[in-house]
């Protein structure tokens, strides 16, 4: 652990610490725009310089430079001043005057930096450079070549991370851009990244392109619903909609990244939602049913624990025979973040039928035999042959049933999935607003219960979360309010197999 | 015969409890007094406020450090100028930042000018409520003329909004001064007639004279700043303890009472509007030409045509309006002469352009707090004129 | 010049702690020495702290907020290895005393320092006459008990207010419970809705009665 001093003060750093990383274990922010921790060195921008003990009369990169035993680093003399000033005006000397137009606004590191390390007018007499404004470089990203200062951020996460190298630097100097091969498109599932990590307004995400500023919407911590692993992500909302998520850090399930397709699950959280229904009617359906044969429950491996114990809750008082995993088809996978199941808690309703001690059976099964069945969540279920008589649906999207009951999606709620390792992960309420009469699935389990007489209805998730927690040894005393923000691995089922760079525990 | 006081004397009699609430015309800005009576005695009056607390506080957490400045308006709304002035010496202290020369001598005048308006107001409304309706019509009358000027100048009368960190919004306009020196005679010449009407007027005097007397201790004792401090006799007024802006190159005097009364207040008041006028002929006389505000972009927003036309003026302009003003953290108490006494605010920044805590301290609030003991014993017509001369401003009380 | 004062302080109690930011002294106390020092800063006639000008209290809980710039993803551009910081939170709450020394022309700050589940100090009140007003806003505001005061209730708020409105996590858009209208005994309501009155609108009681003459209330 070598000792470096940092603007004086001494700092215990890491043998693999550059200088940014040593003075940023005591907060003191050394600017940067091409350097990202997790991407190789590009040492392009020189925003980074500073002083060290190492090279009297001139400035290294911080970026580029690691920490040796006794190093003295200034990061606030006259000539680091000068050079952090003097890169900004760089920077801006082609900057187009877009901020009152460009998405980054109130994200963007030349901002921030701006008025940091520079505000000083412009010194330039002439017009800028013009260069290609909103290329489409592929289906989520758009590029706007006269932002783009060259950090190359983008090139170097699709060459390391997404191991798909599509983008390149084409032409020379001023003119320089950042471009994928003739006719190819950054197609990649990973290209949503290189948004998150631009930093300024050049690489443009399209789906979220003027949707909303980015000052508007509150920043909530949850989960992606996407597939089974799981990554974690911030859902920035307002109101009652949704306008993107952003991956959230998790060393161990997706270290900052996440998928295309898992960015665009909001979509189903805001479009064609149920949004009021009559329990009153489902509880007169159901009633006389209770205890007859030929009632089933139907679980969607979309649902949260707290659902599906819920479900089961309301199938043993219904008296339910039969019960179903549903939910969405399996899909592509890759040896990075992408799996397979594109359910996020196929895991988690399966160890609750175990705790329940119920064998679940797949919804192609579904057959004449089911007189009465209640779905708790509707992925997987829009094209059963023929729909029971009675048909309950809590269903998050437009839904043709008998009762149909507006559910909260999993990013509405508090609640917590398991995902294809067994990692047990919290989601938090990312919405706001409320939407209609929308509720978790487990607060129409236990009003449907309450409705029928029965008293052990959950009250709220964290009691949901207990009746599943005393059933399972490998969740016993855990209770909802201590499970980690970052999650806990369940270890009996850590499988043995695993992609070739999925992130581990 | 039986004798009448004798009789009078063995009437059973109770105490009564009337209601002074919240929507009352001698009620300046809502409060509630509950007056134990015995006869015209009052016994008690226990006083309940909070009917005007609008979350200034809260809501200024919630907002940049010069979204703050609207809200600054609305505390002592009779005279905003001086909390304007007040609120950004301390967000310009917090930074470690001076404003410009002249912005210096321009928030000393339009202060002055606002001192001079609540005064009138104070003594327009003692008049008024002792049945000297006159003398409210000459106060108002002065009053307009200088909140015209006020209007010329900062664009609004009451809700002027017009300091800016390191600065001021906007300069005098071509003629102001002029105006503003032909419309002060006359509202020293209606100030005089107040003064004739009612400063030797035998009822005003049997009114205000001894009633509402409060002892030098006790009124430090109770946190009494300003005016009602000084009719006390202590000579405390914090232009002259500790000098801001340009005070320190003013020469103007500090007036004094003697008995802790309701007439001195009153008569302290016309008094200090005499003296601000001198105060602001002297800033006519003394400001120097030159930029109203910092030359500054992390701290005033850039001109426009720099908005417009380049990228680093609207960066500028972007992030000082979005993200506010990024005041280094710290904790600063500053406070100035407000009309009232001590206005101070205790500013807290956690470094972000938000203020994360502001706690206003406004003069009223402790002379309001020791109005019961203003009150004991006097009869109900004299509330009237010792709440009128504490002259307590709803909006700064309760935030 | 009240580096001074602050050294007379520590002089006498040696557990206070100087600071100063911007020209403005603090001394911070702990809670069992805060009445002792106010009073030593009140009656010594060196320090002559007659004007208490106001008790502020602040709430820490995110001082320490989310990091401003770099991108709303500068929080995820540690590397790897980087463990993740949480700030700590206790002590959450201080309380500031504000004196001023007419006399002298010295201010000086003294701050104590409380934690959330310990929320008491002793009341100044029988020192100061202004602080009576100044805790109760304390207490309204933040829900700091001040034991020895001889009238805590809110200031600002009513009553049946739930809640402390300055801490920071009570939200900005908090909704209050619907108070029922109290019955004032004495109270000679006419006619109207609410309890006393006569229990229905002006109108209905002229029901049935056709010519009736608006000036009069017959």
């Amino acid at each position: 652990m070598p000792k470096v001093f940092v603007d004086g003060v001494e700092v215990e750093a890491d043998a693999r610490d550059n200088l940014i990383e040593a003075a940023r274990r005591i907060g003191v922010h050394i600017p940067y725009f091409c350097y990202h921790p997790r991407l190789s060195v590009a040492g392009q921008c020189r925003m980074c310089l500073v002083e060290t003990s190492d090279a009297p009369g001139r400035l290294l990169p911080g970026c580029q430079v690691k920490v040796k035993e006794g190093m003295k680093i200034v990061t606030n003399s006259p000539a680091v001043k000068e050079n952090q000033r003097g890169c900004m005006e760089f920077h801006l000397v082609n900057h187009p005057v877009d901020c009152a137009i460009c998405d980054q606004s109130g994200e963007c590191k030349l901002q921030d930096y701006y008025m940091d390390y520079d505000h000083q007018p412009s010194r330039i007499r002439v017009n800028k450079l013009n260069k290609p404004k909103r290329e489409v470089f592929g289906p989520l990203v758009v590029y706007d070549a006269e932002r783009c200062i060259m950090c190359t951020r983008c090139v170097r996460f699709m060459d390391e991370i997404a191991q798909e190298p599509q983008l390149a630097v084409v032409d020379r100097g001023s003119h320089s851009l950042i471009a994928t091969f003739p006719g190819q498109p950054l197609d990649s599932n990973y290209s949503g990244n290189t948004v998150d990590i631009c930093p300024v307004g050049a690489l443009l995400n399209r789906d979220f392109r003027f949707q909303s500023r980015v000052w508007f919407v509150d920043k909530s911590p949850t989960v992606c619903t996407g597939c089974s692993n799981g990554c974690n992500v911030y859902a920035e909302s307002r109101g009652n909609l949704i306008y993107r998520l952003l991956p959230r850090r998790n060393e161990e399930v997706n270290q900052v990244w996440m998928c295309d397709e898992g960015r665009l699950t909001y979509h189903a959280s805001n479009e064609k939602r149920v949004e009021w229904g009559e329990v009153q009617k489902a509880i007169e359906l159901l009633k006389p049913l209770t205890g007859k044969p030929g009632i089933a429950v139907a679980i969607s491996a979309q649902c949260t624990n707290e659902e599906a114990t819920s479900a089961f809750l309301l199938g043993a008082e219904l008296g339910a025979s039969r019960y179903f995993l549903c939910g969405k088809p399996p899909g592509k996978h890759d040896d990075f973040l992408v799996r397979g199941d594109k359910n996020p808690n196929t895991r988690g309703v399966q160890l609750a039928a175990q705790a329940f001690g119920v064998t679940l059976e797949e919804a192609a099964a579904i057959d004449g035999s089911v007189k009465a069945l209640v779905a708790f969540r509707t992925d997987g279920l829009t094209k059963l042959p023929k729909p029971p008589e009675v048909f309950v649906a809590i269903s998050q999207n437009e839904f043709e049933a008998s009762v149909v009951l507006p559910c909260e999606s999993v990013y509405e709620q508090d609640g917590s999935l398991v995902n294809w390792y067994g990692r047990l992960q919290r989601t938090w309420d990312s919405v706001p607003a409320p939407r209609g009469d929308a509720a978790p699935a487990w607060r129409w389990a236990e009003r449907i219960l309450t409705g029928l007489g029965a008293t052990n209805g959950p009250q709220s998730a964290a009691d949901a979360f207990e009746a599943l927690a005393q059933r399972l040894p490998d969740l016993q005393g855990l209770r909802f309010e201590q499970i980690p923000d970052d999650g806990i691995v369940l270890k009996n089922q850590l499988p043995s197999e695993w992609p070739a760079r999925a992130p581990r525990p | 015969m039986t004798d009448s006081l004798a009789v009078e004397s063995e009437l059973p009699t109770s105490l009564m409890t009337v209601n002074l609430g919240p929507s009352h015309p001698a009620m300046h800005g809502t409060v509630r007094l509950t007056v134990t009576l015995d006869g015209e005695t009052i016994i008690e009056a226990i006083p309940e406020i909070g009917f005007l607390h609008r979350g200034f506080s809260k809501s200024s957490e919630q907002s940049t450090w010069h979204q703050v400045l609207p809200y600054t308006d609305r505390l002592n709304y009779v005279s905003p100028i001086l909390n304007n002035v007040g609120y950004i010496l301390g967000v310009e202290k917090l930074i470690g930042i001076k404003d410009t020369e002249r912005s210096q001598y321009l928030r000393v005048l339009m202060g002055e000018i606002s001192r001079i308006t609540d005064h009138l107001t104070c003594v327009g409304a003692i008049g008024l409520e002792l049945g000297a309706f006159t003398v409210f019509l000459y106060a108002m009358e002065a009053r307009e003329l200088l909140w015209d000027r006020i209007a010329e100048l900062t664009g609004a009368r009451v809700t002027t909004s017009w300091t800016r960190v390191g600065g001021v919004a906007t300069d005098m306009p071509p003629g102001w001064e002029q105006k503003l020196r032909d419309c002060l005679p006359r509202v020293l010449e209606l100030t005089d007639e107040i003064d004739q009407l009612l400063t030797r007027n035998r009822i005003f005097i049997d009114r205000t004279r001894d009633i509402g007397i409060i002892s030098a201790e006790d009124a430090v004792d109770f946190g009494f700043t300003g005016p009602c401090l000084r009719a006390c006799g202590v000579n405390y007024d914090v232009r002259k303890a500790h000098p801001y802006l340009v005070y320190d190159r003013m020469d103007f005097t500090v007036p004094l009472g003697e008995r802790g009364d309701t007439y001195d207040r009153y008569v302290l008041r016309l008094q200090e509007i005499k003296q601000s006028y001198r105060i602001v002929l002297q800033c006519l006389e003394q400001m120097p030409p030159g930029p109203i505000i910092i030359d500054d972009w992390r701290y005033a927003l850039p001109p426009k045509k720099d908005v417009f036309g380049s990228i680093e003026g609207v960066m500028a302009h972007f992030k000082l309006i979005m993200e506010g003003i990024q005041v280094p953290a710290g904790e600063v108490y500053v406070y100035t002469e407000g009309a009232n006494g001590e206005l101070g605010f205790h500013l807290v920044s956690n470094g972000k352009g938000k203020p994360y805590a502001i706690q206003v301290r406004g003069p009223g609030l402790p002379i309001l707090s020791a109005l019961p003991h203003l009150i004991k014993g006097h009869a109900v017509a004299d509330l009237i004129p010792i709440f009128d001369s504490i002259n307590m401003i709803g909006g700064e009380v309760e935030q | 010049m009240a580096q001074a004062l602050i050294d007379r302080v520590r002089e006498k109690f040696a557990a206070a702690k100087g600071s100063s930011h911007r020209g403005d002294e603090v001394v911070t106390v702990e809670r069992g020495d805060l009445v002792a020092v106010i009073a030593f800063l009140r009656n010594d006639s060196a320090c002559d702290m007659k004007l208490l000008r106001q008790i502020a209290a602040v709430d820490l809980l995110t001082f320490a907020g989310e990091t401003t710039g770099g991108g709303s993803l500068a929080s995820i551009e540690a590397p790897a290895y980087a463990t993740a910081h949480k700030p700590q939170v206790e002590p959450r709450y201080y309380v500031s005393y504000n004196l001023y020394s007419i006399t002298k022309k010295q201010s000086l700050r003294v701050r104590v320092d409380l934690r959330s589940d310990d929320l008491k100090l002793p009341s100044i009140a029988s020192l100061y006459k202004t602080a009576d007003w100044w805790e109760r806003y304390v207490y309204d505001m933040f829900g700091v008990v001040f034991e020895g005061h001889p009238d805590l209730r809110r200031l600002l708020m009513y009553p049946e207010f739930v809640g402390h409105p300055l801490r920071k996590d009570y939200p900005v858009r908090k909704r209050q419970p619907l108070v029922p209208e109290l019955d004032f005994p004495d109270l000679v309501r006419g006619p109207g809705p609410g309890p006393g009155g006569a229990g229905v609108p002006m109108s209905q009681t002229h029901v049935g009665r056709k010519n009736v003459d608006p000036n009069t209330y017959d």
